[in-house]
């Protein structure tokens, strides 16, 4: 079987920066073994260019793993971004946006999503490690300067990861996101990357989600908002959005890998259990360009395997205690390489902006 | 494209120091298909017929086969080959794990080592590199504290290691290779034939992957395969809940479970020594080797030991009990942690053991000879726990057991008391219960073993169908399709398990989507052949004839005393013509020119 070549990437997602300035409970930058890298402005523009074959190309996301507001280029990675026509979005955590409030605007940046994990500053300060009050403030001001310079753009989503601390909280997250005027509010189940986050788990045992989501979205009404739910249960669906949207991500130092899961190498506890996710490159795009990559025979072969769902499910499979292919995304059964087979992402369970 | 192979082969010439490569050859890949067969045939070109197996003539080789490192299920397996110290043989010892295909993630589908070390050394084989280094700091040490120490000393936990204990330094005529601690390269001693090397260990760490010529192709088969895998019962069932000692009840109640060396042919504390009873105490987990989705193998642990160890398996939870007359599961799952950490053949130890028992019960092994060891008594407990080490490190009575029963029973007086083929100790399996595995067992090219065509699964599994094992009628051409079959699932690098589910068909997919040679299932069963042919034929080159396609005369002599094959005796005259015929050989068991000329062995 021979898949054509094709230039209809149409969403890149681009780590500029592995960098952040918080350190995070949950986050994997605490679990890697990676090397932390900032991406040279002029190898941006590099991609950038390359960009250019790639027609039906619509959004370049800056984001993987860092805090992209923390690029020291930023201001320019955006302006050119936006020069070449392409519609600009990025994931933040809000440290930074009282800074870059009135940029981002003139820049007329089309989407950011702030993390916010509790509306609670309690907890919040537990799992991020810094002042609440400061996010709310700094969203607040970004949506005040919209509204001084008559800006409807950055649109604003809000992204929470759902825990077993913070769940009796979520309900409230509501109320702030109406106050904060954000679009939609996108809840992610928790990966944990270490051994005691599993306990954190909301899909790990018996949880009425249902009576949840009910008591959510009885309020969606009253504050008109878009609410996105994760799956709190293993179903049968599998879906990559990465896949699904013709996207594919660049990593700070230029390799180019199909999803963020693969993006960088550390250890998922799926269900409990310990799995090695090692990062998989189809090629750097330092070394060639990314039409050739996006053609590889891999990684065509990848993409048509995952779209069609023609990978084993680890997560299920009466074997998954014991096999060896469930030890690391390396390869499955079906022979893929790298494997899917294991994804909470693809199940809806785990969700990404 | 030839996918498949790194298509490399790295030699090391101990000697000199020297080392190069060279490539595969594609017109010996595509007859012997690689490992077993491919490396085989390297050593019956290049190895002198009357080379001293432990001197600087013989050549060691680890090899993959095309499907090693492959997402093939069981795609984990290498083998060991060499010319055996225990008789002569092409030795080809398959072993799983992780060292196989870390070895060919380095580039190289073939390590040959040559000549002979001054010092202790042990290689490190990277990515298109190897390094000789000194091995001084660990010769002596036991296979665990070998590789934790190599392990420390290149600074990486995740480097994979094949090594001897002090059973391979001192030559144990059945001293193992043991990879990742726990797997064994176990029979044939091609343990003893590193350490004569001076090789204390290969350790390996690779970043490549192996190129499969048609992936769509080869994801086909392997779905192909994995189904029939997953709907097989003992592959899908029986291995994975209790590993290989699924067997110990199935042989004992067929009453083919050798007792006491093969003196009886059911054991009365089975249940004490069985796969159920080792989940119910001391099983820890199943572990699986490289891409195998089976998961046989097992992590357990003894409440007074202070890390987890793995097996037993099948073969040595008998060796260790029935056939010493023992029933104490935990001093079995001790002898056999022992046996990993000296790098000695469980197989061996244990049948060695038996046999002495039996000489020693008979009055022709007298009392002085042991010293202060334990007596050597059939049940006597000690004796597992006790000799292991004596014959790893060959003290006192050990140093002439370390030279395999039937050497040590011809010592004693009586060879016919060591229950061996081809001075290789036999299996779990009485031959008297089983017609075609004793015709197996007697021509098996390598000496007793169950592992190059294992008639069992036929005869009392029923897999691929229900043969009578009391029936001569039609065995040859059984074992001789179990042998060749065998031979191209130990060439590709699969695991032997894989055949309860798999045939011929899936191997030729597999094989043929992964190398791009357009294999049919008879062209590979061909492969198989003439691997098993170009053996034989070593075997004719070193001498051997007829006479040593035998069974020890207690299975032609002496009825089964009991069990559900009470009173069955080995037919092997009768087992032995029709199996020379259906091979193409004369009646002295030599191939006919017309038959190598079939092969393209001439």
């Amino acid at each position: 079987m021979t898949i054509p070549d094709n230039r209809n990437l149409k969403k890149v997602y681009i780590e500029i920066t592995s960098k952040c300035n918080l350190n995070c409970k949950m986050c994997f930058r605490r679990f890697w073994n990676d090397e932390v890298f900032e991406m040279d402005f002029e190898k941006y523009l590099r991609i950038l260019d390359e960009l250019k074959e790639f027609t039906s190309l619509e959004t370049v996301y800056l984001g993987g793993i860092g805090e992209p507001l923390f690029h020291s280029r930023i201001l320019d990675i955006i302006g050119k971004t936006k020069e070449s026509g392409y519609r600009v979005e990025f994931g933040t955590n809000g440290t930074l946006l009282n800074k870059y409030a009135e940029d981002i605007i003139r820049l007329s940046v089309d989407k950011i999503i702030v993390s916010i994990d509790a509306p609670d500053p309690k907890v919040y300060e537990d799992i991020r490690g810094t002042d609440f009050s400061q996010i709310e403030d700094n969203v607040a001001y970004l949506q005040e300067t919209k509204r001084r310079l008559n800006a409807h753009n950055p649109e604003v989503e809000i992204e929470v990861v759902a825990m077993k601390s913070n769940l009796d909280l979520l309900p409230n997250i509501l109320l702030l996101a109406a106050k904060l005027e954000v679009t939609s509010v996108i809840i992610s189940n928790i990966m944990p990357f270490g051994k005691e986050l599993c306990s954190e788990t909301l899909y790990n045992e018996i949880f009425d989600y249902n009576t949840f989501i009910d008591k959510m979205n009885s309020q969606i009404g009253k504050y008109r908002l878009k609410t996105v739910f994760p799956k709190f249960e293993l179903l049968t669906e599998r879906k990559c959005q990465f896949i699904e949207q013709n996207a594919t991500t660049i990593r700070s130092d230029g390799e180019v890998a199909p999803c963020y899961r693969l993006l960088h190498s550390y250890t998922e506890y799926i269900f409990g259990r310990g799995k090695q996710v090692n990062a998989f490159s189809f090629g750097n795009v330092y070394k060639d360009t990314l039409l050739s990559i996006w053609n590889r025979r891999d990684y065509k072969s990848f993409r048509y395997s995952v779209k069609n769902a023609l990978f084993p499910s680890c997560t299920d499979c009466p074997l998954k205690d014991s096999c060896n292919f469930c030890l690391t995304t390396d390869s499955d059964c079906f022979g893929n390489f790298p494997s899917c087979a294991d994804c909470l992402w693809s199940r809806g369970i785990v969700q990404c902006p | 494209m030839v996918g498949g192979y790194m298509g490399k082969i790295l030699r090391v010439n101990l000697t000199t120091g020297k080392t190069s490569e060279e490539p595969i050859n594609d017109e010996l890949a595509r007859k012997f298909i690689g490992a077993r067969g491919y490396a085989g045939k390297v050593i019956f070109d290049e190895v002198p017929a009357e080379a001293d197996p432990l001197g600087p003539d013989n050549k060691l080789i680890f090899a993959t086969g095309p499907l090693t490192l492959t997402a093939a299920p069981t795609g984990g397996r290498y083998d060991v080959v060499t010319k055996s110290p225990l008789n002569g043989v092409i030795a080809g010892s398959n072993s799983g794990g992780f060292f196989g295909p870390e070895l060919k993630k380095t580039g190289y589908d073939f390590l040959i080592v040559e000549g002979k070390s001054n010092k202790p050394v042990y290689l490190w084989v990277t990515d298109d590199k190897v390094e000789i280094r000194d091995a001084s700091h660990i010769w002596g040490k036991d296979t665990h504290i070998a590789t934790d120490a190599i392990l420390s000393e290149l600074g990486d936990k995740s480097i994979r290691v094949a090594c001897i204990g002090p059973a391979g330094e001192n030559l144990v005529k059945f001293a193992a290779v043991i990879n990742d601690k726990a797997r064994a390269a176990g029979r044939t001693g091609v343990g003893a034939v590193m350490g004569s090397k001076m090789l204390k260990a290969v350790a390996a760490k690779g970043t490549k992957r192996a190129p499969v010529a048609n992936p769509e192709k080869f994801k086909e088969a392997l779905r192909v395969a994995m189904d029939k895998i997953k709907a097989n019962g003992v592959t899908s069932q029986g291995l994975p809940t209790y590993g290989t000692m699924v067997l110990n009840h199935i042989i004992d109640e067929h009453g083919l479970y050798p007792t006491n060396n093969f003196q009886k042919g059911t054991f009365e504390h089975v249940d004490s020594v069985s796969g159920e009873k080792l989940k119910d105490t001391y099983l820890v987990r199943n572990k699986a080797c490289y891409a195998c989705p089976i998961a046989c193998g097992r992590v357990s642990k003894l409440p007074d030991m202070e890390e987890e160890t793995e097996g037993p398996e099948y073969e040595t939870s008998w060796a260790f009990s029935a056939d010493c007359g023992i029933d104490d599961l935990a001093a079995v799952i001790k002898a056999n942690d022992q046996c990993n950490k000296m790098g000695l053949d469980t197989i061996a130890t244990g049948t060695t053991i038996a046999c002495a028992m039996e000489l020693y019960e008979k009055g022709f092994l007298k009392k002085e000879e042991l010293g202060s060891a334990p007596e050597l008594k059939f049940g006597n407990t000690e004796t597992i726990l006790v000799y292991p080490e004596l014959m790893a490190k060959r003290v006192g009575l050990g140093d002439k057991l370390a030279e395999g029963s039937y050497n040590f029973a011809s010592m004693h007086g009586h060879p016919e008391l060591s229950m061996s083929v081809k001075k290789q100790e036999l299996p779990a399996y009485d031959p008297r219960g089983a017609q075609g595995h004793a015709l197996e067992y007697a021509t098996s090219n390598r000496g007793g073993c169950h592992v190059r065509g294992y008639m069992i699964s036929p005869e009392i599994l029923g897999l691929p169908e229900k043969l009578d094992p009391f029936v001569v009628e039609g065995k040859g051409q059984w074992v001789r399709i179990f042998q060749d079959l065998t031979a191209v699932i130990d060439s590709e690098g699969l695991c032997l398990f894989t055949s309860f589910a798999l045939g011929a068909d899936d191997y030729a997919a597999m094989l043929s989507a992964a190398t791009g040679f357009d294999y049919t299932a008879d062209e590979v069963m061909k492969a198989g052949d003439r691997v098993w042919n170009s053996e034989k034929l070593w075997n004719l080159r070193i001498g051997m004839t007829k006479k040593d396609d035998y069974l020890p005369p207690r299975f032609m002599n002496e009825p089964l005393p009991d069990g559900a094959a009470k009173g069955q005796l080995v037919h092997l005259e009768q087992l032995l013509s029709d199996y020379y015929n259906v091979r193409g050989w004369s009646n002295e068991g030599v191939p006919t020119e017309e038959k190598l000329k079939d092969l393209g062995l001439q």
